[in-house]
């Protein structure tokens, strides 16, 4: 016995006295070697999708630790940070680790470009619908249709099913990047908001047609000299967008757009039709009488929000959503309770027509697809069907049950009021700073999103829910001049290339022009001969293409 | 304990040697660790000094190479065509400018992906213009000063006013906050101003301090290291948040020499060793402060950590020596203790002691080896010769023991194979008589030797040139094999035919230990038969003519005849019975048995004729040997031998009927036997073993008949002899004794006196006197 203890009390200072020994060298080694990495400068950006393993038996989706990066685009509003509380919960629940690689919106264009083109991403990217058609046939992406069936993505399946349109999102039959589907939402869109109280004020009525409303503007000019009556942001093209449908033509986002009313609907190159003439006829007008701001060029979103909110402006074209974000910020500069940005009925335009596309629904042009380098492709996949099931909505748009949410007796999920209160009051919104702080909702990673829907409750739960919001979703929603954005055909290789080709010669030579024609310098009229070498640079041929594909 | 045990210290010489050669080794450890020391000491310095100094050049060159780019980026600007053409100030815009300025923003938004992580944000105007372009859009510098980015440090007047032309400049970091984006960090713009057309255009970018310390932070390899950059001789930034005092500051600043190099300060009480750097491409100089406490504090933790490295390193080390010592010491502690107590030595050297008490040991271990050897072998030959002549011995199984463990002997059955070298006469002439024993003693050595190779084996010698071996006998085995290995002898010792010729008798029949005797007279029977004077002869026991085959000796007769003379009826059935069983028990032939009978009866034949008797019933007797003479069943042979004991029975009867004379021809044959062999060794158990009797009943009736006891006869008869011996001769008493069969001198003296009543010296005076008288007389 004494034998025993001896050797085991010896073996036991023999260890303390190595470990600390140990302990001491490394130390002292630190403290020498603290050369940081000077090599490279720059820090390494994105590296490919990182997977850390620990030995964990679970029954969650993944059997081990999963980290999976993805690359997102930020949002001014609404500030994206690496593990949220939505985060977090998805972790606890899937044993998969999110990593976000957060890139400024004015940068993630060129940021993503040069990713994708290097084979250098993480395991998902935030894409839309072009860069499919763009990287789709280069293989980065991992191909989606062998796992769209039931056994495999029962969740996505049924979406697959329900909405027969995303078929249009195949390139060549196959599926690069998973939709993002949007859950509850009521589409609102590009529509003209006035300050009503204004209009009430003057005794002036809403305008029905864009004539009108050009008066009503001139009227208004007249009354508040110092005023801009009309503004806008993000310069030309923006407006273009935001107004040519309305006014009987169309933008879309590139130029070329879906007319419901041209042959029953089909595909037309806007700017390069005689209708597009009206558009920058009633533009120039505007200008003319000095009712549209004259830097329109050059506008900003921020100044859009100064200048609607000092009541410097009094009518903007654009999401429509925005003015019930302006109006209490409104009130209190104006010290005027009654100051009220409203959205008004599509105005008829010069061909009278009351027409506008509203946003998408369901499929908003948001999609991720999936690194074909990653490793575990297999759990990326189930995990991205688990996002689209009822739990991994919920909780990637409410965030963490019993600390944001609770499911009530529907079995519905909702909002905890105690947490929400927190971010009463907060730039720029209370839903936006409580969607930040979760992590949630559609701005977010989540594949089957909320968007209205979330906005709405929280705006409710808070008290920031007023009368003229009633009144702007009645009107968005009773509104017949809206119909809903056309999904674009799916296309072969070979045609979104050309496709790609033609636009970008017809918009680099027509960005030229608009603002010389908006502001006057050169008369109406001459826009026959921009439309014949937009005809000439292939405008007709590229109608032709997505109308085929379209009839398909 | 461990009190007792230090106070012999001086005497564990072992335990001391061990100890010291781990603590030898540890020494090297020592050694070692004091090497590492001083050279780590002198490198450390040089290290820290040369890594700073590497270090400072990679800010230098990474900070020049983000400033270059900026650069580059506002002459970009500034060079563009969209730029040169197009941007103008207000009052200079005419519509047709105004409709273009949007490509203004476009140049600015060319290169925004490239600054993400570096610079924050970036944007131009004219100095005295209201409207700053940026990437995103124009705004009016109210807006975009007061609301979108306010610096702490530079207000809106501040970008209101004109900069120095064609000037190239860091400013100072300024905090920005942000009405819409709330508060955004600290930046450090960078301003580049040039004429365009006349008018000054200032193209700024802010750049993240917090980037720019992290590259800083590349050079505080140790704790307190200030890293700062300098602009014209101001400070810009610095890496920690050390502040120094003005004149510190300037002590610093005028120490700078042109381009780098290093020396040492003492600034605000503090020593630094300082090194600086001119940028290449910029005006900057970027500078690193080590303080001299830190550095040293370095040394001490090196030199601390090595000690204590050092200390548990060797406190192990000693602890493992002490550890091991003593386990390895233990057992030759216990081994040295137990030896000395057996010896009660005392021991002044442990090592010395112990290889000596080694020595010791193996020497007796050797000795008590070989004379255990030789003991055991005489008492194996003591033994076997016991057994040969039949001599029943006590510890059989010691002796099949030592058979068995020393000489290898495995099985339980035994045969005797006698071998006699007959030496011829020119052996005794060629060798004296000394040679003469030398090799007969050898030869039983080199018999056993050579039979050792064929068989299980032991060799002894009975006499001069005849030796007996024992075979231990494999039941599996055919005797020819053994017969074979014997004769293989004959190649060996024919050479020396001149010399002697070897015969050898082997029995036949397998034996147990007990019946070690039958076999030896078995193959002493077989020698017999052997011719002389062959060379080499081998008979077996078999091989030999019926008559001597059975096993009936001189012996064995003349028990019977005792038996029958005295009459005791049960000895002679008993000895009947075990004779006729024993040799029917070894299945001789019928023919052979016959003999034996015949024998037997002869032998009862020859006591009634010695006896001057007739049988009575002599038709039975003839009838018996008819029955004899046709044996050739089981059956026969149990008539037969039924009848031979009744036939002796009858024959002893018949003798001892003359009681008297029976007895009294037992008697007279004692006393006739005692007359003649007195000088011998008589007892009565020899004597009586002479007529095949008990002692006890030949002293009965020699009691009975003659009234005295058989010893006093004895001595009756030896003191008479002794008596003529003293009176004829001058024979020494001692040896008179002797004579007569009294061994020892006082037993003579004693016996002497009790029967004639005087010494015999006083018998031989007194006769001799007398004697003498007599002569005289005549």
């Amino acid at each position: 016995m004494g034998k025993r203890m001896l050797r085991k009390v010896l073996c036991l200072i023999l260890s303390v006295v190595m470990v600390l020994s140990v302990t001491g060298c490394k130390k002292s080694e630190d403290t020498k070697n603290e050369d940081a990495n000077n090599g490279s400068s720059n820090q390494p950006t994105q590296s490919a999708g990182d997977t850390s393993n620990s030995n964990e038996t679970s029954t969650k989706l993944s059997d081990k630790e999963i980290t999976v990066s993805v690359l997102l685009s930020d949002n001014t509003n609404q500030p994206i940070k690496n593990f949220a509380p939505a985060q977090q919960e998805i972790f606890d629940k899937t044993n998969i680790k999110l990593d976000y690689q957060v890139v400024p919106t004015s940068n993630y264009e060129e940021k993503k470009s040069v990713l994708l083109a290097t084979n250098n991403f993480p395991d998902f990217v935030y894409v839309r619908r072009n860069d499919l058609v763009q990287y789709g046939s280069t293989g980065v992406f991992q191909p989606l249709m062998q796992y769209v069936n039931e056994e495999t993505m029962p969740n996505f399946y049924k979406f697959w099913k329900e909405y027969p349109e995303m078929e249009n999102y195949l390139i060549d039959g196959e599926l690069y990047a998973f939709p993002v589907i949007q859950r509850g939402e009521i589409a609102n869109g590009f529509g003209p908001v006035i300050r009503t109280d204004l209009l009430e004020k003057h005794n002036i009525d809403i305008p029905q047609t864009f004539d009108e409303l050009l008066d009503v503007l001139v009227q208004l000019k007249e009354l508040y000299p110092d005023s801009i009556p009309w503004t806008g942001r993000k310069g030309t093209i923006q407006l273009l967008k935001t107004t040519s449908y309305m006014l009987g033509s169309g933008y879309g986002n590139t130029g070329l757009y879906y007319d419901y009313d041209v042959d029953g609907g089909s595909y037309v190159y806007g700017p390069a039709t005689k209708e597009f003439k009206a558009v920058l006829s009633f533009l120039n007008k505007a200008y003319e009488a000095g009712v549209l701001d004259p830097d329109f060029a050059t506008t900003t979103g921020e100044q859009l929000e100064s200048k609607m909110t000092s009541g410097k402006s009094f009518l903007y074209i654009d999401n429509s959503g925005f003015g019930m974000n302006y109006n209490p910020t409104l009130r209190e500069i104006a010290g005027d309770e009654s100051a009220t940005l409203q959205l008004i009925p599509i105005p008829k335009n010069s061909f009278g027509q009351s027409r506008a596309i509203s946003y998408e629904t369901a499929l908003p042009d948001r999609f991720y697809a999936l690194n074909a380098g990653s490793d575990n492709i297999d759990t990326l996949v189930k995990f991205i069907d688990w996002m689209y099931s009822d739990e991994g909505s919920d909780i990637s748009n409410y965030g963490k049950e019993g600390y944001s949410f609770t499911y009530n007796e529907k079995g519905e999920p909702e909002y905890i009021k105690d947490y929400v209160m927190q971010f009463k009051g907060a730039n720029p919104s209370t839903y936006y700073a409580v969607f930040a702080d979760l992590g949630v909702t559609k701005l977010n990673f989540s594949l089957y999103a909320c968007n209205i829907k979330t906005t709405m409750e929280i705006q409710k739960m808070v008290g920031d829910w007023t009368n003229d919001m009633d009144e702007y979703w009645n009107i968005v929603q009773t509104d017949n001049a809206y119909k809903p954005p056309h999904i674009d055909p799916s296309m072969t290789t070979d045609e979104a290339e050309r496709a790609a080709d033609i636009l970008i010669e017809l918009n680099t030579m027509l960005e030229q022009e608009y603002n010389k024609y908006i502001m006057g310098v050169e008369p109406i009229d001459n826009w026959d001969s921009v439309i014949e070498r937009a005809n000439k640079l292939g405008a007709r041929e590229l109608e032709e293409i997505y109308n085929n594909a379209q009839n398909r | 304990m461990i009190y007792k045990f230090l106070q012999n210290l001086h005497q564990r010489s072992f335990l001391r040697r061990l100890f010291m050669y781990c603590l030898s080794v540890l020494s090297l450890l020592l050694v070692f660790l004091v090497i590492n020391y001083v050279i780590s000491s002198r490198e450390l310095k040089e290290q820290i000094y040369g890594k700073v100094e590497k270090n400072l050049s990679f800010i230098s060159d990474t900070i020049d190479t983000r400033i270059e780019t900026v650069q580059k980026m506002a002459l970009s600007f500034f060079n563009s065509e969209s730029v040169l053409e197009f941007y103008r100030i207000e009052e200079e815009q005419t519509t047709e400018i105004q409709a273009e300025q949007y490509r203004v923003c476009k140049v600015l938004t060319q290169n925004e992906s490239l600054f993400s992580d570096f610079v924050k944000r970036y944007y131009a105007f004219y100095s005295l213009s209201d409207k700053v372009y940026s990437g995103a859009g124009v705004y009016s510098k109210d807006f975009y000063f007061n609301e979108l980015f306010q610096y702490e440090l530079y207000p809106e007047e501040y970008w209101k006013g004109e900069f120095k032309n064609n000037s190239f400049r860091l400013l100072q970091p300024s905090k920005v906050y942000s009405n819409t984006y709330g508060t955004m960090g600290e930046v450090l713009p960078i301003v580049y101003a040039k004429n365009i057309r006349g008018k000054q255009v200032v193209f700024i970018a802010d750049v993240s301090s917090e980037k720019i310390r992290e590259i800083l932070d590349c050079a505080t390899i140790l704790n307190g290291i200030n890293v700062l950059i300098l602009q014209d001789d101001q400070l810009l930034l610095q890496s920690s948040e050390v502040s120094y005092s003005t004149e510190g500051t300037e002590k610093l600043i005028n120490s700078l020499s042109q381009n780098s190099g290093r020396n040492n300060l003492t600034i605000d009480n503090a020593d630094y060793s300082v090194f600086h750097i001119k940028s290449e491409y910029s005006s900057l100089k970027f500078v690193a402060l080590v303080p001299v406490i830190e550095l040293n504090s370095m040394m001490y933790s090196n030199l601390y950590y090595i000690l204590m490295l050092g200390v548990a390193l060797i406190g192990s080390g000693i602890l493992l020596s002490v550890f091991f010592s003593y386990r390895i010491y233990k057992p030759i502690n216990t081994v040295i203790s137990s030896i000395s107590e057996e010896t009660g030595d005392t021991i002044v050297d442990e090592v010395s002691y112990l290889q000596q008490s080694v020595e010791n040991m193996v020497a007796e271990n050797r000795s008590y080896n070989s004379k255990l050897q030789y003991y055991g072998e005489s008492y194996v030959e003591h033994q076997m010769q016991l057994l040969i002549n039949g001599i029943d011995i006590v510890k059989k199984e010691e002796l099949l023991q030592i058979l068995r463990e020393h000489h290898g002997f495995l099985y339980d059955n035994y045969i005797c194979t006698n071998i006699l070298f007959n030496f011829t006469e020119k052996f005794y002439e060629s060798f004296s008589t000394e040679q003469q024993d030398r090799i007969t003693e050898k030869l039983s050595d080199i018999l056993q030797t050579i039979l050792d190779k064929k068989e299980l084996c032991y060799v002894f010698q009975i006499q001069k040139g005849l030796f007996t071996c024992i075979v231990n006998y494999d039941g599996n085995r055919s005797l020819e094999e053994i017969k074979n290995s014997i004769n293989e002898l004959e190649v060996i010792f024919k050479e020396d035919i001149d010399f002697y010729h070897v015969q050898v008798g082997m029995d036949s029949y397998p034996c147990f230990i007990h019946k070690l005797n039958y076999s030896y007279n078995h193959a002493m029977v077989a020698l017999r038969n052997c011719n002389p004077n062959n060379a080499f002869e081998l008979k077996d026991y078999q091989q030999l003519s019926r008559k001597n085959k059975i096993s009936f000796t001189f012996y064995d007769q003349k028990k019977i005849v005792n038996c029958i003379t005295i009459g005791n009826k049960e000895k002679l059935l008993q000895l009947l019975n075990q004779l006729l069983d024993e040799n029917i028990k070894r299945n001789i032939e019928y023919q052979d048995l016959k003999e034996l009978f015949m024998q037997v009866y002869y032998v009862g034949q020859r006591c009634l004729e010695e006896n001057k008797l007739e049988y009575t019933e002599m038709e039975n007797m003839y009838a018996m040997i008819e029955v004899v003479k046709n044996l050739n069943r089981e059956e026969d042979i149990i008539i037969s031998k039924k009848n031979i004991m009744e036939f002796l029975t009858n024959v002893l009867e018949l003798v001892n009927g003359q009681e008297q004379r029976e007895e009294y021809g037992t008697v007279y044959k004692i006393k006739q036997y005692v007359e003649k062999n007195y000088a011998l060794n008589l007892s009565l158990d020899s004597i009586a073993d002479e007529f095949g009797l008990t002692a006890k009943y030949i002293s009965k009736i020699y009691k009975i008949k003659t009234g005295e006891n058989i010893t006093d006869f004895i001595d009756k008869v030896r003191i008479q002899q002794s008596k003529q011996l003293l009176i004829h001769t001058n024979m020494k008493i001692g040896d008179i004794a002797v004579a007569v069969g009294i061994e020892s001198r006082s037993t003579f003296f004693r016996i002497f006196r009790k029967l004639e009543g005087v010494s015999p010296n006083e018998y031989r005076i007194i006769t001799t006197t007398q004697e003498d008288k007599e002569s005289e007389d005549c």
